[in-house]
């Protein structure tokens, strides 16, 4: 008999696979032993290990040595390195317990581990992610395995990966490595990895509490994600069926394309612009030519994934290969928005991880304090936009004055363009996304300094209800047809109408069929959503009423319970 | 050997990049240096063994110096936690 386990699906269909663990935290507690007349051979190759480390790590501060910030965190990642009472227990270890040195750094970590566990203080308490780091890193050299659980070099084909958690960086590197699917114990179906991996069409499935015990290295999975399932070690008969509903599937898939070749336009007659979000310029390569442009380019993962920043002249690059897929439409491309839930190198923060991150220094906020980062980034967007439709998309604006300031970096960076005689563009339009209530409640004042406006509901559903959509404990609180939320989206709309600018919903909430018609209804005309999304919600936009929606949305404004509400947006 | 009261001052506590600045400070002095908190002491030149210390905002350690120059090192280090370590209070 096969075993089923319960999950939340990220992404549609079935996905059959064997299961490889991936276990990031990989420190070998076996004991070890040395002879007498090894201890110096023993004592050396840990003084060699922690000269590679330390040599790392003084490598990518240099690379950065502009950034006093991040020169002086990677300064306290040496301290830990040159801990001369860490060393001392290392060589005491080994000396008088004859333990390999790789059992001494393990048992020595295991009583640091402990002492910590005593810290109260929460924001102490996480640096022992970097000791824990130095000594994977140490123990992966010593391993002569330089490696360790690089996810980089593992060919993963037809392998279902089986992991605590995964960052936006291994789910990359698992992609390019042909993984089929991926399984968290953990994690959220609004995470970035999860958007990343519904944009990459990588079948992923989220927390599967039991998942990391239940499921062993190469049994047979099937990933159900229509009913949340995983099947463990499925018989012949499960297999074939499956097989046939994933053929089933596929067909199904091939009738909605048809839908993208129509016109988009409702039944009475609105013509709604669609629109695709993208994390990777390669991801433009998949795209249907259907759409009306890109309304939302995160560029954060041309920062991911390295120990440098990415230079103009290699951002010119990225962008104009958007450009270049997308001739004579619309790309949307939103300036760096780190911080909160977004792993960039550790190597590009602003400081030290902040005690509520979604609250800190991200977005515009970011942007304003590394200016040069900001207008390096500026300078490239205006250069690739030339003669092509370029909109600069700013993230996490809350008043004015924000814009201002962007603005004048922005003009800024068109002088240096000028005086270094290259080729940019002066017609693009400037934007802000709305994922701050005050921005919302502000938008009638910001319509008359901007372009147009893209509506994150995301973020602008956490705070508006205060709610941290990756908190397993309140994600079931994480509603965005509060009427709180409804009124302030219709609140953008309204006011972008008034200024005759351009308003777009590019959330999650644009990407999913239950919310087309509340969109509709609040008079949204604009939708950009992850690409995978786009037949199913078109299908749902060429069969609905506008005028009909826009009647019955008040009703639902004004609804405060939850299940009539969905009651009525279902017959909406 | 000379022996003070200190209070962490700065709004952080003594988290890792206040403790590396500690450590770099000790590393200029010849003088034993141990800091007591509660029941645990720590070597102030070892940023692990500070952190586990788990000093934070409002904290008292007991600050032990025993050495040639003793007199200057303690001056040094109380200034630094005046200061905050140079970090907001």
């Amino acid at each position: 008999m096969s075993l089923i386990i319960n999950g939340e699906s990220i992404s549609k269909g079935i996905c059959i696979g064997q299961a490889v663990h991936i276990d990031k935290n990989n420190i070998d507690y076996a004991p070890s032993y040395i002879k007498k007349s090894q201890i110096p051979r023993e004592i050396e190759k840990f003084k060699k290990s922690l000269t590679n480390i330390r040599k790392g790590y003084e490598k990518s501060r240099d690379k950065v040595k502009s950034n006093a910030t991040i020169t002086k965190l990677m300064e306290t990642q040496l301290h830990f390195i040159e801990d001369k009472s860490f060393q001392a227990s290392i060589t005491k270890k080994i000396k008088n317990n004859l333990y390999t040195v790789n059992w001494s750094i393990a048992t020595e970590y295991q009583k640091i581990e402990k002492s910590f566990e005593g810290i109260e203080d929460k924001y102490i308490k996480e640096r022992l992610i970097d000791i824990k780091q130095m000594v994977i890193s140490l123990l992966d050299f010593l391993r002569e395995n330089k490696s360790g659980t690089n996810l980089k070099k593992v060919d993963l084909r037809n392998k279902i990966i089986i992991i605590d958690e995964i960052t936006p960086k291994e789910i990359i590197d698992i992609y390019y490595n042909h993984a089929s699917g991926v399984i968290t114990s953990h994690g959220s179906k609004s995470s970035h990895s999860a958007i990343l991996s519904k944009s990459l069409s990588l079948p992923m499935m989220v927390k599967t509490a039991a998942s990391n015990s239940i499921i062993k290295d190469n049994d047979v999975l099937i990933m159900h994600s229509e009913n949340n399932e995983i099947i463990i070690n499925p018989d012949k008969n499960e297999i074939r069926y499956f097989k046939n509903l994933d053929d089933k599937n596929t067909s199904l898939e091939n009738n909605l394309k048809k839908v993208l070749k129509k016109k988009s336009v409702t039944s009475d007659g609105k013509i709604i612009k669609i629109m695709s979000n993208i994390e990777l310029s390669e991801e433009v390569k998949f795209l249907d030519n259907n759409c009306d442009g890109i309304g939302l380019y995160r560029t954060e993962y041309l920062y991911m994934n390295r120990s440098n920043l990415p230079s103009e002249e290699e951002q010119v690059l990225a962008y104009k290969k958007v450009f270049k897929r997308m001739i004579k439409k619309t790309v949307t491309i939103r300036t760096l928005d780190i911080g909160s839930d977004k792993e960039v190198s550790e190597n590009i923060k602003a400081g030290d991880i902040a005690k509520n991150p979604a609250l800190g220094l991200r977005g515009i906020r970011y942007s304003l304090v590394e200016k040069n980062i900001f207008k390096t980034q500026i300078k490239a967007m205006l250069r690739a936009g030339y003669n092509n439709k370029l909109r600069i998309l700013i993230p996490m604006i809350t008043n004015v004055n924000e814009v201002f300031m962007a603005k004048e970096i922005i003009n800024n960076a068109k002088i240096e363009l000028k005086n270094e005689r290259k080729k940019y563009t002066e017609e693009y339009m400037l934007g802000v996304m709305v994922e701050v209530p005050a921005c919302a409640l502000q938008a009638d004042i910001l319509s008359k300094h901007i372009d147009f406006m893209s509506i994150g509901t995301n973020d602008l559903v956490q705070y508006t209800l205060a709610i941290d959509r990756i908190d397993d404990e309140v994600s079931n609180l994480y509603d965005p047809t509060e009427p709180a939320v409804l009124n302030l989206i219709k609140k953008v709309i309204d006011s972008c109408n008034k200024a005759e600018i351009d308003v777009s919903v590019c959330g999650e909430m644009a990407g999913e069929t239950f919310y087309t018609r509340v969109l509709l209804g609040l008079g949204l005309t604009s939708f950009s959503m992850h690409p995978q999304a786009i037949p199913e919600v078109k299908n749902v936009i060429l069969n609905s009423n506008v005028q009909k929606t826009r009647k019955a949305i008040n009703k639902i404004l004004k609804c405060d319970k939850r299940i009539t509400r969905e009651n009525l947006i279902r017959n909406l | 050997m000379i022996t003070k009261s200190l209070t962490i001052l700065n709004k952080l506590g003594l988290h890792a990049r206040a403790a590396a600045k500690l450590v770099s400070l000790c590393n200029e002095f010849k003088s034993e240096i141990i800091l007591v908190k509660d029941d645990k002491s720590a070597d102030a030149r070892s940023i692990m063994k500070l952190l586990i210390l788990s000093a934070s905002k409002g904290s008292v350690l007991e600050v032990n110096v025993k050495g040639k120059d003793q007199e200057e090192a303690m001056r040094s280090i109380e200034e630094l936690f005046l200061n905050g370590f140079d970090e907001g209070l």
